[in-house]
Protein backbone atom coordinates (compact mmCIF):
# COMPACT_ATOMS: atom_id res chain seq x y z
CA UNK A 1 0.00 0.00 0.00
CA UNK A 2 1.23 3.64 -0.67
CA UNK A 3 0.25 6.91 -0.12
CA UNK A 4 0.36 9.14 -2.38
CA UNK A 5 0.54 12.96 -1.29
CA UNK A 6 0.43 15.36 -4.71
CA UNK A 7 0.60 19.18 -4.19
CA UNK A 8 -1.34 20.53 -7.26
CA UNK A 9 -2.24 23.80 -8.20
CA UNK A 10 -5.91 24.67 -7.57
CA UNK A 11 -6.92 25.38 -11.24
CA UNK A 12 -6.15 21.50 -11.74
CA UNK A 13 -8.37 20.22 -8.75
CA UNK A 14 -11.54 19.81 -10.46
CA UNK A 15 -10.80 18.06 -13.54
CA UNK A 16 -8.19 15.64 -11.61
CA UNK A 17 -10.39 14.85 -8.57
CA UNK A 18 -13.56 13.48 -11.52
CA UNK A 19 -10.72 11.80 -13.25
CA UNK A 20 -9.86 10.13 -10.14
CA UNK A 21 -13.38 9.21 -8.28
CA UNK A 22 -14.62 7.95 -11.76
CA UNK A 23 -11.71 5.49 -11.33
CA UNK A 24 -12.52 4.87 -7.72
CA UNK A 25 -9.77 6.05 -5.82
CA UNK A 26 -10.35 7.32 -2.62
CA UNK A 27 -8.81 11.03 -2.32
CA UNK A 28 -8.48 13.49 0.51
CA UNK A 29 -8.04 16.84 -0.41
CA UNK A 30 -6.25 19.44 2.25
CA UNK A 31 -6.01 23.14 1.37
CA UNK A 32 -2.42 24.38 1.10
CA UNK A 33 0.02 27.46 0.55
CA UNK A 34 2.88 27.29 -1.94
CA UNK A 35 6.11 28.45 -0.70
CA UNK A 36 7.76 30.33 -3.33
CA UNK A 37 5.07 31.83 -5.06
CA UNK A 38 3.15 32.48 -1.74
CA UNK A 39 0.31 31.11 -3.81
CA UNK A 40 -2.70 28.64 -2.80
CA UNK A 41 -2.55 24.88 -3.73
CA UNK A 42 -3.67 21.96 -3.30
CA UNK A 43 -2.36 19.07 -1.15
CA UNK A 44 -4.17 15.40 -1.86
CA UNK A 45 -3.74 12.36 -0.15
CA UNK A 46 -4.63 9.17 -2.36
CA UNK A 47 -4.00 6.04 -0.56
CA UNK A 48 -3.83 2.71 -3.61
CA UNK A 49 -2.32 -0.73 -3.82
CA UNK A 50 1.37 -0.68 -4.77
CA UNK A 51 0.08 -1.99 -8.25
CA UNK A 52 -2.30 1.21 -8.95
CA UNK A 53 0.56 3.71 -8.31
CA UNK A 54 1.48 3.84 -12.09
CA UNK A 55 -2.33 4.70 -13.13
CA UNK A 56 -2.86 7.13 -10.40
CA UNK A 57 0.46 9.17 -11.52
CA UNK A 58 -0.55 8.67 -15.20
CA UNK A 59 -4.18 10.22 -14.13
CA UNK A 60 -2.31 13.38 -12.23
CA UNK A 61 -0.13 13.91 -15.28
CA UNK A 62 -2.84 14.14 -17.71
CA UNK A 63 -4.87 16.44 -15.57
CA UNK A 64 -1.85 19.24 -13.99
CA UNK A 65 0.43 20.31 -17.06
CA UNK A 66 2.96 22.89 -16.35
CA UNK A 67 2.59 25.81 -18.16
CA UNK A 68 3.86 29.52 -17.69
CA UNK A 69 2.50 32.49 -16.36
CA UNK A 70 3.54 35.55 -15.89
CA UNK A 71 3.16 37.20 -12.81
CA UNK A 72 4.45 40.99 -11.70
CA UNK A 73 8.06 40.51 -9.65
CA UNK A 74 6.96 42.64 -6.09
CA UNK A 75 10.35 44.45 -6.06
CA UNK A 76 10.85 46.49 -2.75
CA UNK A 77 11.10 49.74 -4.12
CA UNK A 78 13.00 52.76 -2.03
CA UNK A 79 11.20 55.80 -0.70
CA UNK A 80 10.38 58.41 -3.84
CA UNK A 81 11.14 55.64 -6.52
CA UNK A 82 8.33 54.55 -8.96
CA UNK A 83 7.30 51.24 -9.21
CA UNK A 84 7.19 49.59 -11.86
CA UNK A 85 6.30 46.16 -12.10
CA UNK A 86 8.56 43.93 -13.71
CA UNK A 87 6.33 40.98 -15.58
CA UNK A 88 8.67 37.71 -15.17
CA UNK A 89 7.61 34.20 -17.17
CA UNK A 90 7.49 31.81 -14.23
CA UNK A 91 6.51 28.02 -14.83
CA UNK A 92 3.71 26.83 -13.13
CA UNK A 93 1.18 23.62 -12.98
CA UNK A 94 2.52 20.39 -12.68
CA UNK A 95 2.47 18.48 -9.31
CA UNK A 96 4.56 17.76 -6.90
CA UNK A 97 4.30 14.06 -5.85
CA UNK A 98 5.70 12.12 -2.83
CA UNK A 99 5.07 8.13 -2.44
CA UNK A 100 5.11 7.08 0.84
CA UNK A 101 5.55 3.63 2.60
CA UNK A 102 1.73 2.65 4.18
CA UNK A 103 2.88 0.00 6.85
CA UNK A 104 -0.80 -0.64 7.61
CA UNK A 105 -4.48 0.92 6.22
CA UNK A 106 -7.54 0.40 8.33
CA UNK A 107 -10.89 1.03 7.63
CA UNK A 108 -13.54 1.76 10.80
CA UNK B 1 7.89 5.85 15.58
CA UNK B 2 4.45 5.55 13.51
CA UNK B 3 2.68 8.49 11.97
CA UNK B 4 -1.08 7.71 12.05
CA UNK B 5 -3.08 9.30 9.09
CA UNK B 6 -6.58 9.49 10.27
CA UNK B 7 -9.25 11.00 7.66
CA UNK B 8 -12.50 11.12 9.93
CA UNK B 9 -16.24 12.36 9.09
CA UNK B 10 -16.52 15.64 10.86
CA UNK B 11 -19.50 15.14 13.47
CA UNK B 12 -16.76 12.40 15.01
CA UNK B 13 -13.99 14.98 15.30
CA UNK B 14 -14.26 16.00 18.52
CA UNK B 15 -15.23 12.92 20.47
CA UNK B 16 -12.35 11.52 19.14
CA UNK B 17 -9.85 14.68 19.93
CA UNK B 18 -11.20 14.76 23.30
CA UNK B 19 -10.69 10.98 23.84
CA UNK B 20 -7.19 11.27 22.76
CA UNK B 21 -5.92 14.30 24.84
CA UNK B 22 -7.58 12.24 27.48
CA UNK B 23 -4.93 9.85 26.47
CA UNK B 24 -2.34 12.05 26.71
CA UNK B 25 -2.16 11.62 23.13
CA UNK B 26 -1.05 15.14 20.90
CA UNK B 27 -2.93 15.41 17.29
CA UNK B 28 -3.17 18.11 14.36
CA UNK B 29 -6.39 18.64 12.95
CA UNK B 30 -6.69 19.23 9.36
CA UNK B 31 -10.18 20.17 7.84
CA UNK B 32 -9.87 18.41 4.58
CA UNK B 33 -12.92 17.36 1.74
CA UNK B 34 -13.93 14.12 0.84
CA UNK B 35 -12.93 13.60 -3.06
CA UNK B 36 -15.99 11.02 -3.38
CA UNK B 37 -18.70 12.89 -1.99
CA UNK B 38 -17.22 16.31 -1.68
CA UNK B 39 -18.14 16.50 1.79
CA UNK B 40 -15.49 17.59 4.55
CA UNK B 41 -14.18 15.65 6.52
CA UNK B 42 -11.10 16.11 8.95
CA UNK B 43 -7.33 14.41 8.78
CA UNK B 44 -6.01 14.12 12.10
CA UNK B 45 -2.16 13.34 12.47
CA UNK B 46 -0.87 11.33 15.05
CA UNK B 47 2.69 10.56 15.59
CA UNK B 48 2.69 7.77 18.42
CA UNK B 49 5.69 5.25 19.66
CA UNK B 50 5.33 2.05 18.07
CA UNK B 51 3.74 0.08 21.08
CA UNK B 52 1.14 2.59 20.75
CA UNK B 53 -0.42 2.21 17.55
CA UNK B 54 -3.09 -0.45 18.68
CA UNK B 55 -4.04 1.65 21.19
CA UNK B 56 -4.93 4.65 19.83
CA UNK B 57 -6.30 2.58 16.62
CA UNK B 58 -9.07 1.20 19.55
CA UNK B 59 -9.59 4.87 20.94
CA UNK B 60 -10.96 5.77 17.43
CA UNK B 61 -12.44 2.72 16.44
CA UNK B 62 -14.51 3.44 20.06
CA UNK B 63 -15.96 6.68 18.92
CA UNK B 64 -16.68 6.10 15.06
CA UNK B 65 -19.09 4.20 13.84
CA UNK B 66 -20.24 3.66 10.01
CA UNK B 67 -22.82 6.23 8.84
CA UNK B 68 -26.08 5.58 6.21
CA UNK B 69 -25.65 8.79 3.82
CA UNK B 70 -27.98 9.52 0.99
CA UNK B 71 -26.41 10.01 -2.23
CA UNK B 72 -28.84 11.25 -4.94
CA UNK B 73 -31.32 8.32 -4.25
CA UNK B 74 -29.11 5.48 -3.61
CA UNK B 75 -28.03 5.25 0.02
CA UNK B 76 -24.07 4.75 0.70
CA UNK B 77 -22.27 3.81 3.90
CA UNK B 78 -19.55 5.67 4.49
CA UNK B 79 -16.83 4.28 6.47
CA UNK B 80 -16.45 6.12 9.96
CA UNK B 81 -12.23 6.62 9.31
CA UNK B 82 -9.56 5.59 7.42
CA UNK B 83 -6.37 5.45 8.88
CA UNK B 84 -3.04 5.11 7.05
CA UNK B 85 0.16 4.21 9.52
CA UNK B 86 3.49 4.97 8.39
CA UNK B 87 6.87 4.44 9.59
CA UNK B 88 8.58 7.56 10.30
CA UNK B 89 12.49 7.98 10.37
CA UNK B 90 13.24 10.26 13.20
CA UNK B 91 10.37 12.79 15.00
CA UNK B 92 12.10 15.61 16.79
CA UNK B 93 10.38 18.46 19.11
CA UNK B 94 11.97 21.43 18.71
Amino acid sequence: MKLIIAIVQDQDVPSLLDDLTEHEYGVTKLASTGGFLKSGNTTLLIGVEDEKVEHVLNIIEANCKTRDITTPLLTVTMPGDSYIPYPLEVKVGGATIFILNVERHIRL
Amino acid sequence: MKLIIAIIENEFTSKIIKSLTKNKYRTTKLSSTGGFLRSGNTTLLIGVEDEKVDDVIRLIEEECKDKKVMNGQDEITVGGANLFILDMDSFKRI
